[in-house]
């Protein structure tokens, strides 16, 4: 018992001092000077430092499909045959020029001298390796589908020129062919590429850590060679952490990451001497969508009531801070393809009422608390979008609608909204450039599963109209097909239009060359210096 | 003792068994498909039908059940929808700086709660025990959404001394660790206080006093020890919800732990890493909890464990 017990003591003692011990030596580790090198705000010179809200998903360009994964890939990693310019008209980029004999067949001629970054050269047979693969079943890209039965066979004519023949005419085709071109040498020879990507753009892939992914320059790169020598992104998912490492400038770049109430704080001070905020329209669009099978809205009377009843512009002069343009449909101004001139419910609480009257829905008690009708609005939770919603169920109380906002977890709503359970809500399309996107919204036939249609809009004209626009080349009798669906979507309201956001990069002042893409993507990252 | 901790191992069975169940029904009851999620507005629905068999998502439920308790079996958590890693892998990346944070929590926690809880409790109702309380309701009542960001505009932008985010060095620790740690210094110190209000006026420390003991070791050594039983028990509990639960912290300073992993997962309706996840901080309680019990014997030797 005695010998136990003094075991015990020992072996407390020992407990105690080890403790004591490894006490001590945190201690002394917090009152010690930090150490060298781990200040971050001592950047080398020619690093590029960007901070990014959340991580990508994957880089593997065949599975990337947010939109981090795809301005890392399609920019600075791989090339694509061709780009979207800073006008959003196709330009040449791997491929150097292209001709369509007929209607079904585009011949593209492919640069010279492009070396994937292991050296390999660069070759049609890449580019048939890319689409084919993409296709081929046990890939199981998600890009599948946007070729599956348009391209009908990818021929290479010689080293340097590629035909492909599609099924039948394409009008949105060279948009979706803006994919990265694979490098084939290593996907076929069984490398791994998940972990290389190797490809053949202006930046080659370093690391990836949930914090940070490292890219460096490839100085090989087939236009002039990048500016800065090290590109690395901070995935810093706190907004005020955002702000705070602006503050003491271990960022150079942030891209849609701030908010406007953040945003003016670059207006003067230290912030301002240290970075430039760089404003211009953007293209993504914020929008209000009815569920056109629901028993209430499927009436025009009573959705044009509602947008009647919503101040826009008050919400992007206040809610905003004017960090927005009003939109009048899908395509922002900076498309060619935007029709200016289309129907534009304008704020008219009057004109308001006497639709609700119309409508059926009467007043029940002139100025009582009492409401004319119910309408259902599900939004996702995120904070600005609810923020927004409930200024709008203000608004509609105004004219006397009452606005039941529910808002949901982001998987839950999504479902809600797929599946037409819904009356109202509130979504936002991100990157749409092509006018073709009008088929996938509102054609009959894309009810989902099958499409987006999720509104369930149905007009037989609309219909045709979209079924032309997608096999009529003719840029110009195009344009006037997708004017005239501008025209009557904007009149039968399946969509209430919002706005356009601006795309707002806050840069530091010592990077130069950065130029804003209308798609808020890395385009001019290969031009960028940092002094 | 052996018997005590195989017969505790026995159940951990058990209950890891009725975790695996339950999360597994409630991630698939929750309305939200992975592969909508995962495949956003791009795809057509053919796609979103292969990539629902390839994930094998189109199966019965009960069928994914079983082949999701096979893999479990045979030590396979399955593979990440996304980054199609092993889940195993994905955890086991996150799960030092977890540990990290945690420590550091606690270290910062003892650090404040001890002499708090015992300066307070020797010298009741006096100065310094008044403002420990006050200083344990700020603690407790300050969000750490609110306490990460002061720390940092404080110790990295005004004094310029640590770094703001990420993790790294100690130096990265110290932030999080205080951002976390205060809320349960706060818990602690009035833990210990009360706690060691009651023993000290047990007979066999005025024995103590009796005999002659100098009052720094019968404070120490005869009452703290018997003071720290239910500390300890609150530290065991804290141990899970500090692995797990640290996510606004972890959110602030950038921090790759288990929690935002666990959210993310959820997120994205990251079904095999959703349950891995959850699975692997089960299997962590439970085993400290074991612990804690472990160490009631350690610290008070009329504790037997049979």
């Amino acid at each position: 018992m005695t010998y136990k017990r003094h075991l015990k003591t020992a072996l407390t003692r020992y407990v105690c001092q080890r403790t004591g011990i490894i006490a001590l030596f945190l201690i002394a580790n917090l009152l010690l000077p930090p150490g060298p090198g781990w200040g971050e705000g001592a950047a080398y010179a020619a690093e590029f430092r960007v901070g990014l809200e959340n991580a990508p998903k994957t880089l593997d360009p065949r599975y990337a499909t947010d939109a981090y994964g795809m301005r890392i890939t399609q920019h600075l990693i791989f090339d694509t045959l061709v780009t979207l310019g800073y006008d959003l008209q196709i330009e040449p980029s791997l491929a150097t020029r292209w001709e369509t004999p007929d209607d079904t067949t585009y011949i593209f001629h492919l640069k010279d001298g492009v070396t994937f970054h292991d050296g390999t050269p660069f070759t049609a047979e890449d580019v048939k390796f890319t689409f084919e693969h993409l296709m081929d079943e046990t890939t199981k890209s998600p890009f599948a589908g946007t070729y599956k039965g348009k391209i009908s066979r990818i021929e290479v004519l010689d080293p340097k020129t590629i035909k492909f023949v599609l099924t039948q005419p394409v009008a949105s085709f060279l948009t979706s062919i803006i994919l990265p071109v694979l490098p084939r040498h290593i996907i076929e020879g069984g490398q791994d590429f998940p972990t290389t990507l190797i490809g053949t753009g202006p930046f080659k892939f370093v690391s990836q850590s949930p914090t940070d992914l490292r890219f460096e320059a490839n100085k090989k790169y087939w236009e002039d060679p990048p500016g800065c020598d090290r590109i690395i992104f901070k995935v810093v998912k706190d907004e005020n952490t955002r702000f705070l490492k602006m503050k003491k400038e271990e960022i150079d770049l942030l891209v849609n990451a701030l908010s406007s109430d953040k945003i003016k704080f670059f207006a003067s001070g230290a912030l301002h001497k240290a970075y430039q905020v760089i404003e211009e329209p953007g293209i993504s669009y914020n929008y209000l969508a009815f569920n056109m099978a629901d028993e209430k809205m499927k009436d025009n009377t009573l959705r044009q009531a509602i947008a009647h009843g919503i101040d826009v512009d008050e919400i992007i002069k206040y809610k905003l801070a004017g960090h927005a343009i009003r939109a009048r449909g899908l395509l922002s101004p900076v498309n060619w393809f935007s029709e200016p001139d289309v129907p534009v419910m304008v704020y008219d609480p009057e004109k308001a009422r006497q639709l609700l009257d119309k409508a059926g829905y009467k007043d029940p008690d002139g100025d009582g608390p009492r409401t004319r009708l119910t309408v259902e609005m599900k939004t996702s939770n995120n904070a600005e979008i609810t923020a927004i919603a409930r200024i709008i169920q203000a608004q509609l109380l105004k004219i006397g609608i009452h606005m039941d906002l529910k808002s949901y977890e982001w998987g839950t709503f999504y479902g809600d909204i797929k599946s037409g359970n819904f009356q109202m809500t509130s979504m936002r399309w991100v990157g749409v450039t092509e006018p073709d996107f009008y088929y996938d919204l509102f054609h009959s036939s894309q009810v989902p599963p099958a499409g987006r249609n999720r509104g369930r809009y149905i007009n037989a004209r609309v219909d045709d109209l979209v079924q032309q626009g997608r096999v009529t080349l003719d840029p110009d009798a195009r344009k006037r097909i997708y004017s005239k669906i501008q025209t009557i979507v904007a009149g039968e309201l399946p969509y209430i239009s919002l706005w356009h956001l601006n795309n707002v990069s806050v840069v530091h002042r010592r990077v130069k060359n950065y130029r804003q893409h209308p798609m808020a993507g890395f385009f001019s990252f290969k031009d960028i210096r940092v002094e | 003792m052996l018997l005590y901790i195989i017969r505790r191992l026995l159940l951990l069975i058990f209950v890891l068994f009725g975790v695996v169940t339950l999360v597994f029904m409630l991630i698939h009851m929750i309305p939200g498909d992975p592969v909508d999620i995962m495949l956003g507005d791009h795809a057509i629905a053919a796609d979103r039908k292969l990539l629902t068999e390839n994930l094998g998502l189109n199966q019965p439920i009960h069928l994914q059940y079983a082949s999701y308790m096979a893999g479990i079996l045979r030590g396979n958590l399955g593979i990440s929808i996304h980054s199609k890693r092993p889940v195993t892998d994905e955890i086991l990346e996150r799960f030092p700086a977890s540990v990290e944070l945690m420590f550091g929590a606690m270290v910062v926690a003892l650090i404040m709660a001890l002499p708090l809880g015992i300066i307070s409790a020797l010298k009741p109702y006096g100065i310094i025990d008044n403002s420990s309380m006050l200083i344990s309701f700020l603690g407790i009542s300050i969000p750490n959404f609110w306490l990460g960001p002061l720390l940092i505009i404080l110790f990295s932008i005004q004094l310029d001394w640590l770094p703001i985010n990420e993790r790294g060095g100690i130096e990265h620790l110290i932030l999080p660790s205080i951002t976390l740690g205060t809320a349960m210094a706060a818990m602690l110190s009035r833990m210990i206080r009360a706690s060691l209000l009651e023993v000290l006026n047990e007979e066999y420390v005025r024995n103590a006093r009796a005999k002659g003991l100098p009052e720094r070791k019968v404070i120490l050594k005869h009452a703290l020890r018997n003071a720290l039983i239910p500390v300890i028990t609150i530290i065991g509990l804290q141990v899970g919800v500090l692995l797990s639960g640290a996510i606004i912290t972890e959110a602030i300073f950038d921090w790759p732990g288990l929690g935002s992993l666990l959210l993310d997962a959820i997120y994205s309706r990251n079904y095999p890493l959703v349950q891995g996840c959850i699975l692997f901080i089960a299997t962590i309680y439970v085993l400290v909890n074991l612990l804690t019990d472990l160490t009631y014997a350690w610290v008070d030797p009329r504790v037997r464990l049979e």
